[in-house]
């Protein structure tokens, strides 16, 4: 498929930004892990906890919601365009573009100036600046546009192609769209009509409870935003660098449109500890959470088995022979291997937080952080990195400046972010809260502090894996093309063992059946939510300052 | 309905899957149930307060109204005999709070607006720390409180030196 | 290139055994966790 220039260059920006966002939040990252265990102070106390907790901001909302969100749509584009072989509305993708930016650089000021110290869950009443509410509400119309241009991209094709199934890669583009797409009408609420006019002052009082179950109507489903690109990513892309073939087709469309179907009606899993929210229905989210585990199983069998067959075409034998056969020094496929491991130890932890009272046990100690870093923060983003070098060289001929150094990126990534979640859930087990600056708490124990110190050792690993990824990654950035003028782009999605063929059931390949269900499971088990919160929770006039304990409004 | 297109390998990994999540629901569920170990729940009986205390509501069976605010918790110290049973309420006066026992895995969102509630028995002497682990502001790592779990004898002369 | 051969009547054992080892680690990190649930409460 010939990928037109301005795609090609607006696809490289859309990287570049999520990949500086992700340079900067990664270096306050560092900060951060060092101040907790007491190495580093940022000068002094007063000083030194207003940047921590701006930093953290900055971490959060940089890394976890500028860089994955411009990184998904500028991948997502190059993946719709080739794979149905059709153009996306030029338009749109500069519009939608243009959009997120301003929304990225408006949220930006804020948090920079220390005006939206609020973390990445902004939960009332701590009032950010309205610019970071307008300006994150414009990086999600942005992405709403993105996904317009996909859905109409998609429906012409689907009209100058009938009675042919949708390309397996392009299910896994609908099931991450859909998804994004109904999580955020959740924050899109909160946002709009009351965070947005309680920050302004036209209104005084805003109820807590309630933003925050229609945060986490978003807040999980996101989850799924960022890891089901990886998850394309893994299916189509690694099978065929590892030498094979994906062993099922249809069981990969299967899982994609599960995740449709239960990535949505989870969110109540993060608020287990909640008040306002009778326990009932938060035992019918933590099912379903369980069920949207289901689908992530599946995918460990189905990868295991596409690389099984992938070190056996090597000659691999045995049991186990096959897997020494595998390209293990080729850095595509340690830059997927390595988050496909770490993610069976997220995969565990996650199901740990989902577990309705079990989670009373980790809920917002340094557990949480210690699982989404082997989540967010290695299956997706890691796989990303990957993907960043793989599209230099397929939308520009540029292959990495050294292949060396982004295969030991990966694997010493993988080290750090091991070691460093270890010590954050064990501190966890111990109840040490999250999102703190434990390096000034007076309550840590001298076994609390060495543990501390252990997360520290993988953070300044992870750190250094990640400079290693920005130095290889810029130096392919300014160097010359191994080939020149690159025009076809071929992403080189794999081949199946098990192929999809016209047997497969057509509702497989119809999305409105899938999405009408999520919206229905949305309804049957937020409905009641609601209710309950409305009958137990209050507005209260309050809006805070994180640097002030006098109330806002008088 | 036609599943034909998946193998039987596949098939197993699906009811392995399922399997393996059925179990666990039903291990959460059951000392739900069995045990009263439950998650907070919707609480309509109780208004959001703004003094924080510990009232003795019957022998061995206490009432703690735990208010948060920016940043610290009122009563930051309470003291009980071994085997009380605790009734928690809480609420917060100004931000979102936390409140989380160590080691008594009672971990409660304080939210301005709402009463969160839980119940616990403390049946073995011990210093508690509790902590609040939503942050709240630039002195979040700074707020934190313990409940001191006396033996009976040592409670009786506690009580006698602060005049209760 | 290695990727012209193809396996025939493949079938994944080591995928098979890669999974249940995978389904037995989860179930004893989490009855670990939820062990330390039980025992936080009963005590």
């Amino acid at each position: 498929m010939k990928i037109e220039k301005y795609l090609r260059n607006i696809t490289f920006w859309h990287m570049m930004i999520g990949i500086l966002s992700l340079a900067t939040g990664v270096t306050f990252g560092l900060f951060q892990v060092l101040a907790r265990a007491g190495i580093y102070k940022y000068g002094s106390f007063t000083y030194g906890t207003k940047i921590y907790y701006q930093g953290l901001t900055l971490h959060g909302v940089l890394n976890a919601i500028v860089f994955t969100t411009f990184f998904i749509v500028g991948f997502l584009y190059i993946v719709t365009e080739v794979s149905l072989k059709r153009k996306l509305n030029r338009g749109l993708v500069h519009l939608s573009f243009w959009t997120m930016v301003v929304g990225t650089l408006l949220a930006a000021w804020a948090i920079l100036t220390n005006k939206a110290t609020v973390l990445y869950t902004f939960y009332p009443p701590l009032q950010a600046h309205p610019a970071f509410y307008i300006g994150a509400t414009l990086l999600i119309v942005g992405s709403w546009i993105a996904i317009l241009n996909t859905v109409i991209t998609h429906l012409k094709w689907r009209n100058e192609n009938p009675g042919k199934l949708t390309p397996p890669p392009m299910v896994a583009v609908h099931a991450t769209y859909a998804v994004w797409f109904l999580a955020t009408i959740g924050v899109a609420v909160e946002v709009l009509f009351f965070l947005i006019p309680w920050s302004l002052g036209l209104v005084k009082s805003i109820n807590p409870e309630l933003a925050r179950t229609l945060f986490w109507w978003f807040g999980h489903p996101l989850v799924y935003f960022w890891l089901l690109p990886a998850y394309l990513s893994w299916y189509f892309l690694l099978p065929r660098i590892a030498g094979g073939k994906l062993y099922s087709e249809p069981m990969a469309r299967v899982v994609f449109l599960m995740f449709i179907l239960f990535s949505l009606p989870v969110g109540t899993h993060h608020q287990f500890s909640d008040p306002g929210i009778s326990s009932t229905w938060k035992a019918v989210q933590a099912f379903l959470t369980f069920m949207v585990a289901v689908p992530s199983l599946l995918t460990a069998f189905n990868l295991a088995a596409s690389l099984e067959y992938a070190g056996r075409v090597r000659g691999g034998n045995g049991l186990f022979g096959w897997i020494k056969k595998l390209p293990w020094g080729d850095y595509r496929f340690a830059g997927m291997i390595g988050p496909m491991i770490v993610f069976i130890f997220g995969g565990i932890s996650g199901i740990v937080n989902a577990s309705y009272n079990v989670n009373q046990v980790v809920h917002n100690t340094s557990w949480i952080p210690g699982h989404f870093h082997l989540t967010v923060g290695t299956a997706s983003a890691m796989t990303f990195l990957t993907l960043s070098y793989i599209l230099m060289e397929k939308l520009f001929g540029k292959r990495p400046w050294s292949k060396k150094l982004a295969t030991w990126h990966a694997y010493l990534w993988v080290v750090g972010v091991l070691i460093f979640s270890w010590g954050m859930m064990q501190l966890g087990r111990a109840g040490i809260p999250r999102r703190t600056h434990l390096g000034l708490s007076p309550y840590m124990n001298l076994e609390e502090k060495i543990l501390m110190g252990i997360s520290a050792v993988g953070g300044v690993l992870m750190f250094t894996s990640f400079l290693i990824y920005f130095i290889n990654f810029l130096a392919t950035v300014f160097k010359k093309p191994d080939v020149a003028n690159v025009e076809e782009v071929d992403l080189e999605f794999t081949d199946a063992y098990h192929r999809e063929n016209e047997n497969l059931p057509r509702y497989l390949d119809n999305f409105t059946i899938w999405i009408a269900i999520a919206v229905f499971l949305l309804i049957v088990t937020y409905g009641p939510i609601f209710y309950d919160v409305f009958r137990s929770t209050y507005a209260v006039p309050n809006a805070f300052s994180p640097f002030n304990p006098l109330n806002l409004i008088k | 309905m036609k599943w034909d297109f998946i193998d039987e390998y596949e098939a197993w990994a699906f009811k392995i899957s399922l399997g393996l999540v059925l179990v666990f629901f039903v291990a959460v569920i059951g000392i739900a149930v069995l045990k009263g170990i439950d998650v907070p729940t919707c609480v309509t009986d109780f208004k959001p307060f703004d003094k924080g205390e510990l009232v003795q509501i019957g022998p061995r069976e206490y009432q703690l109204k735990l208010l948060a605010r920016m940043w610290s918790f009122q009563p930051n110290e309470v003291v009980i005999p071994v085997g009380s049973k605790v009734t928690i309420y809480t609420t917060s006066l100004d931000v979102q709070h936390g409140f989380e026992i160590e080691g008594k895995a009672v971990n409660l969102m304080t939210i301005p607006g709402a009463v969160n509630k839980a119940e616990i028995v403390f049946n073995r002497p011990g210093e508690y720390r509790f902590v609040c682990n939503e942050f709240c502001g630039i002195g979040h790592q700074s707020m934190y409180g313990v409940i001191k779990v006396l033996p009976e004898a040592e409670y009786e002369k506690w009580k006698q030196e602060h005049g209760m | 290139m290695m990727e012209n051969r193809d396996l025939k009547d493949f079938k994944p054992k080591g995928a098979v055994a890669f999974f249940i080892a995978m389904i037995l680690m989860y179930a004893v990190m989490w009855f670990a966790i939820y062990a330390l649930l039980i025992i936080s409460r009963g005590g």
